[in-house]
């Protein structure tokens, strides 16, 4: 039976989020604090022997990216931090618990991250539907202003930092960081060739620091209270806590923050209180829309980056939709691959033509088609030469959900 | 008199739902979306922001909440162009790509209905279904009196609480039958 271990989330529900001085009195802003009294790069230093893993989704390591962007374009005069704020994978709501729960929270680590790598600008992005989260962090924002943590010398120490807050409108794409740097300008959202990556060239050609709000949410945490501390959390490789949002046919569905490396087995039942019924468990679907079917089999599976990886799952964003005997794989499938048509951008041909063939596909299968076995392997293969010739991530995701569910459902998939 | 039958007969014609159209009749639809920005000019609302076209999301998002029908017209979209000194073309463009504005008058109203996977899962389809048989309108529409539109949305990360839907700025979670018509009924009296 495991337990949560709350460290990013351990204000929500406890603090009035519109209120500075209740977030203050719980130990706010002290790991900006003690950060302005350190060196740039040894902030940067303790991220990195922390652990930290972008929580967005990829799992890059939050202080390497850093390191590049520290290290990028000296003779550049600005350089910028931009919060990823445009959650909208299908089944993730962790930052927006955050932003509406605990806004000071990933503004501080917005500005600690900021100080560490000389960005004297910063944006947050964030998704337009979100309205609740918007109006706590425009608040938050003008608060923090207001007590002096952002604005011109920050706590007088010397260091400007500006952070401005900018709304994304409905577009699932511009939750892809090159994207959201387009969008940001105030363009269309089409994905950038990579590389160069933001570290190099980001917004405005500067160079850009991007981070998840959740990811943000950990630094105050582990400059306050030191890498030592984060490290006891977690496993070896995927150190700290995840934020799972765990949704579907499970009793009590909400957002776990538990240790890296618990088992699904757990999140479901030790937390979410188990299946709805007590029906019996059929497959879930970790990391949203873009992410991998799994069926009973890797239930006892640790979830890592890397173990979930090498058992061909995705971590993600830390989506878990949960389906019950009964329950339509195919639906799910179809469902995910009527998204992706609906939000690809259109600029790579690949993914503009084949996300809409896979939704064909899919509806081909149940039609009757004489040999579905090849039809599905086709559908495969399709996917994979998306995968390997689309830009951004979204021309590469359809390949997740297909292949996963065609490797632990091929029989539902080509039958009924 | 022939004139009048005629206008008569014509509103049938237009507005086949007759039930909303009796609807409108008696209650005005007037404007009282919230907004940060209530009813300015367009003048007002582009001086509010530094003309630079990283500003463009955030001035068509004020522009379109301040106009009573929920959408850019050909004229607040040429403003912006002039004011940040882009083409018009480049302005429509951005305009067009994002989901949330819309080029064509919406209403009072809109409603915005999550087909993610796990509504879907947590029979958000019925929700749909429904919405579309009490308002008379398919997904895309707008009632004739001008007061619901009604759109599909992509994961509104209510998944805890689905089948979900937002009207406006407010979030309706734990979707039923009955909610529903809780929920649209309050608005036609709103």
């Amino acid at each position: 039976m495991i337990q949560e271990t709350r460290i990013t989330l351990k204000n929500v529900g406890n603090i009035n989020p519109e209120s500075i001085d209740d977030y203050l009195a719980a130990e706010g802003y002290q790991g900006l604090k003690k950060a302005l009294t350190m060196e740039p790069f040894s902030i940067i230093d303790e991220v990195m022997d922390a652990g930290l893993r972008g929580r967005g989704g990829a799992g890059f390591s939050t202080g390497t990216k850093k390191k590049f962007t520290s290290r990028s374009c000296q003779s550049c005069p600005q350089r910028y931090v931009v919060v990823n704020a445009d959650e909208g994978e299908p089944g993730t709501f962790k930052d927006r618990i955050i932003m509406e729960n605990d806004p000071h929270l990933y503004i501080e680590g917005t500005i600690i991250a900021a100080y560490s790598i000389n960005a004297t600008k910063g944006f947050i992005y964030l998704r337009g539907e979100y309205y609740d989260a918007i109006r706590m962090t425009r608040k938050a924002i003008a608060d923090a202003y207001a007590k002096g943590y952002l604005g011109k010398n920050i706590l007088g120490s010397g260091f400007d930092f500006d952070l401005e807050l900018k709304l994304g409108a409905g577009s699932y794409l511009c939750g892809e960081e090159l994207t959201m740097l387009e969008s940001l300008e105030g363009k269309r959202g089409y994905p950038r060739i990579k590389p160069p990556f933001p570290a190099e060239k980001g917004v405005f050609n500067a160079p850009t620091l991007v981070n998840n709000v959740e990811t943000l949410s950990t630094i105050p945490l582990i400059i306050a209270k030191g890498k030592e501390w984060y490290l006891q959390f977690g496993t070896e490789r995927s150190r700290g806590t995840k934020i799972f949002t765990i949704s579907g046919k499970v009793k009590k569905p909400g957002f776990y923050e538990v240790q890296m490396g618990a088992t699904l087995r757990q999140l479901i039942w030790d937390l979410a209180g188990g299946m709805i019924g007590d029906k019996p468990f059929k497959a879930a679907l970790m990391g949203g829309a873009a992410g991998t079917f799994v069926d009973e089999s890797m239930l006892d599976e640790r979830m890592t980056y890397d173990n979930l990886k090498e058992k061909g799952a995705t971590l993600g964003s830390g989506a878990v939709i949960v389906l019950e005997e009964g329950d339509s794989v195919y639906d799910m499938l179809y469902n995910c691959l009527r998204f992706f048509k609906h939000e690809s951008c259109g600029k790579c041909v690949p993914c503009r033509v084949g996300t809409t063939m896979l939704v064909k596909e899919t509806e081909m299968l149940r039609k009757g088609v004489r040999d579905k076995k090849t039809l599905l392997d086709q559908m495969v293969k399709e996917a994979g030469l998306m995968a390997s010739s689309s830009l951004c991530p979204l021309g590469q995701s359809p390949i997740l959900p297909l292949k996963s569910a065609a490797r632990y459902f091929t029989s539902e998939l080509m039958g009924g | 008199m022939a004139a009048v039958f005629h206008c008569i007969i014509q509103i049938f014609i237009t507005f086949p739902n007759a039930k909303e159209t009796a609807l409108c009749t008696v209650i005005p639809v007037r404007f009282c979306k919230p907004n940060p920005y209530g009813n300015m000019s367009t003048k007002e609302i582009l001086d509010k922001f530094e003309a630079r076209q990283d500003n463009l999301l955030m001035i068509l998002h004020a522009l379109q909440d301040n106009h009573p029908q929920n959408y850019l017209t050909e004229e607040a979209l040429s403003d912006a162009a002039k004011y940040l000194k882009l083409t018009k073309s480049s302005v429509y463009g951005v305009a067009k790509y994002y989901s949330m504005f819309s080029l064509k008058p919406r209403g009072k109203y809109i409603i915005r209905v999550c087909v993610s996977p796990v509504c879907e899962l947590m029979k958000g389809k019925e929700v749909l279904a429904q919405l579309e048989e009490t308002l008379g309108i398919i997904a895309g529409e707008t009632t004739p009196c001008g007061r619901f539109s009604l759109e599909i949305a992509e994961c509104l990360g209510q998944c805890q609480e689905a089948p979900s839907m937002m009207i406006n700025d407010k979030v309706f979670n734990h979707l039923d039958s009955k909610k529903v018509n809780e929920v649209i009924s309050k608005y036609r009296h709103k």
